[in-house]
């Protein structure tokens, strides 16, 4: 698990990969992007769900507002994408947040079964940096301009 | 080992046959001739024991109507009555007759023959004498008669004539004897050979009966020999059979985890190479930092990394022809090669090449995969044919018989599909090498491609039961043969 670049700041966008480089190339291209929005990362979906119920590793920490976003990758050690999608869209206090998929495959059946389980977008990881720099900008502008994101508060 | 049938002993028993049915024919030719022979003779001997007492009762009669001629004479001469006359005119005629009757027989004897000539000879003298006397006597000249009577001439002949019959009847009776002798002869002989004839009958039958037993016995060996030869042929069979059906399911499966592995492979191989290249990019962006050196060398491996990419890509693809294929729908070939043309439209007004499409049909197949092979096949042919100053690209349909090789059944209604170009082309000798996936025949400066279309071709057109085959004369031209089926399914087999 790595800590977000700006500790102080709440959470906005939560990440779930694996892949340490595509954590770094992810952090790396949404600031090239001029992001002005926290990241915090996590390494697969238990932790991903640790980290927004305070339980396991997180258990502990105090309960903030929850992320307005999350981006998930599909293909994950522990706990995969698709299962961590079902169990969000199973908690009621969870369910509402939007879940963007970020994965390397093309596969119509993950792209069909990402929609199925309710996330709200799905998004192919670029091959080269530059388009990966274009594509966490305007991930940025849609959720942050364009969308109306739901606030809660961890009770 | 058993299951050879013998040859020579099939010959051996024919051979075996035929003796038997030789030595059967003749004892019976043996045996039919011996009972005729004896049946022959018996009955031969019959007839003569048979006309011998006919000639002793003849003798007997005779001897008797003689006595009564005398008789006869004796009366008449003695009384004159004529009744006695007609007695005697009444055994005349008899006697006439039996010398008749005479006549019609012959002893069998050459004596007796001659002996009974003298004997009726005898006979009629006698009569002639009685006659005599007799017509005497009615010209009353009875003294004369009486004197012809009584010279003792009469009795003479009559005790001549008895003797005579007494000797005939003897003889006659010896014969007679002798040919009964002979009869039971026959007959004994005969019983004997009815014996022998019978037991070598009985002996022939029991041999016969034997070796139909002993044949029966051995076929019989035989058919169980042949069940259990068949038995073990069935059970080797479908031994080979289960085999075979397990190494095709071996195949099968490690055809599947084979086509599995380069999926995963190519996609767990992209992984990294999509790091090198993100992170090279990053390099790039920093160029300030480098010189013109390190600039140059890390656009090397950039360019590298991006060839690798494309590489496993295409293997990916070239694993998902099977792996990823779709069920099988009517497809328009037209809408297909059209939206192909669309795809390469650049390259096609880059390349100035004329192109000739005929009207085609509609198939089942796949149709994602029939986009696919279509843009390659006609990628390819623009790609070939620049270098010629007025290159030209054509694509044609034949209606084929389904080809000899494909024993497939159902399919039907088969179109052979050509796609022609005037370009580079190749060698003959490397027809079938283009097809191996990253073959190639050209630098890839001269060329660009990884050299996985023709073999994604090859792959789609099994995959739809089809044959594709390649032509070409180095510097004159290739030709792209596709034989598909219209009325297509897809081969469980190769699809499980």
């Amino acid at each position: 698990m790595s800590m977000s670049t700006k500790i102080d700041e709440p959470t906005v966008i939560l990440m779930a990969d694996d892949d340490e480089d595509d954590r770094l190339l992810a952090k790396d291209a949404m600031e090239a992007a001029g992001s002005k929005y926290s990241c915090f990362t996590v390494a697969d979906g238990q932790e991903l769900l640790d980290y927004l119920r305070c339980e396991g590793a997180f258990t502990g920490k105090a309960p903030a507002e929850l992320p307005s976003v999350i981006l998930l990758d599909l293909n994950m050690p522990v706990m995969d994408g698709r299962e961590t999608l079902k169990q969000l869209k199973a908690d009621k206090f969870l369910a509402s947040i939007p879940v963007v998929i970020l994965s390397t495959s093309a596969e119509v059946e993950d792209i069909n079964d990402g929609y199925g389980l309710g996330a709200s977008s799905y998004m192919i990881k670029p091959t080269e940096f530059s388009s990966m720099v274009t594509m966490m900008k305007q991930f940025n502008d849609y959720w942050f301009d364009c969308a109306s994101v739901p606030m809660m508060v961890r009770h | 080992m058993t299951n050879q049938i013998n040859l020579t002993e099939g010959k051996s028993t024919r051979s075996t046959w035929g003796f038997i049915l030789f030595v059967f024919l003749l004892l019976v030719g043996v045996n039919s001739y011996l009972s005729r022979t004896t049946i022959n003779e018996l009955s031969d001997l019959q007839t003569e024991i048979r006309k011998s007492s006919r000639i002793v009762g003849l003798l007997q009669q005779l001897h008797v109507q003689v006595l009564r001629v005398e008789s006869g004479q004796r009366g008449f001469l003695l009384s004159e009555d004529p009744m006695y006359l007609k007695q005697h005119q009444q055994s005349i005629s008899e006697i006439d007759q039996l010398v008749e009757r005479f006549a019609g027989i012959e002893s069998s004897d050459e004596s007796q023959q001659l002996l009974m000539r003298e004997l009726l000879h005898t006979v009629e003298i006698k009569l002639a004498e009685i006659q005599k006397v007799i017509s005497q006597v009615k010209e009353t000249e009875l003294t004369q008669a009486l004197k012809v009577y009584e010279s003792e001439k009469g009795q003479q002949l009559y005790s001549q004539v008895h003797q005579m019959i007494q000797q005939l009847k003897e003889n006659e009776q010896s014969i007679s004897d002798a040919q009964i002798a002979e009869l039971e002869k026959v007959t004994q002989e005969s019983e004997r050979n009815l014996i022998i004839s019978f037991s070598t009958t009985m002996i022939l039958v029991c041999g016969l009966f034997f070796l139909v037993r002993i044949n029966l016995r051995t076929q019989q060996e035989r058919q169980e020999e042949i069940e259990l030869q068949n038995e073990k042929l069935q059970n080797a069979v479908e031994e080979r059979t289960n085999e075979l059906s397990l190494y095709s399911e071996e195949l099968t499966r490690s055809n599947r985890e084979l086509e599995d592995f380069a999926f995963v492979a190519s996609h767990d191989l992209q992984e990294p190479l999509r790091k090198i290249m993100a992170f090279g990019d990053r390099l790039e962006s920093q160029a300030d930092a480098l010189n013109d050196k390190q600039l140059d060398y890390l656009q090397r491996m950039r360019g590298a990394a991006a060839r690798m990419s494309k590489l496993i890509s295409d293997l990916l693809e070239f694993s998902r022809v099977n792996t990823k294929g779709r069920e099988f729908q009517e497809v328009d070939l037209n809408i297909v090669v059209a939206e192909t043309l669309d795809d390469l439209n650049v390259l096609i007004e880059e390349s100035g090449v004329s192109l000739t499409i005929a009207e085609l049909p509609t198939v089942t197949a796949d149709a994602p995969q029939m986009q696919q092979l279509f843009f390659n096949l006609i990628a390819n042919a623009v790609k070939f044919s620049e270098q010629n100053e007025s290159p030209s690209v054509e694509v044609r349909v034949n209606s084929v018989p389904q080809p000899e090789q494909l024993e497939l059944e159902g399919l039907s209604n088969w179109y052979c599909f050509e796609i022609i170009d005037n370009g580079i082309g190749f060698d003959q000798e490397h027809a079938e090498k283009i097809f191996a996936p990253f073959q190639r025949l050209h630098s890839r400066s001269e060329y660009k491609g990884t050299g996985i279309g023709l073999a994604i071709c090859r792959r789609i057109v099994e995959r739809h039961n089809g044959i594709i085959t390649a032509s070409g004369e180095s510097g004159k031209g290739a030709t792209f043969s596709v034989t598909l089926p219209a009325s297509n399914y897809l081969n469980s087999i190769k699809q499980s």
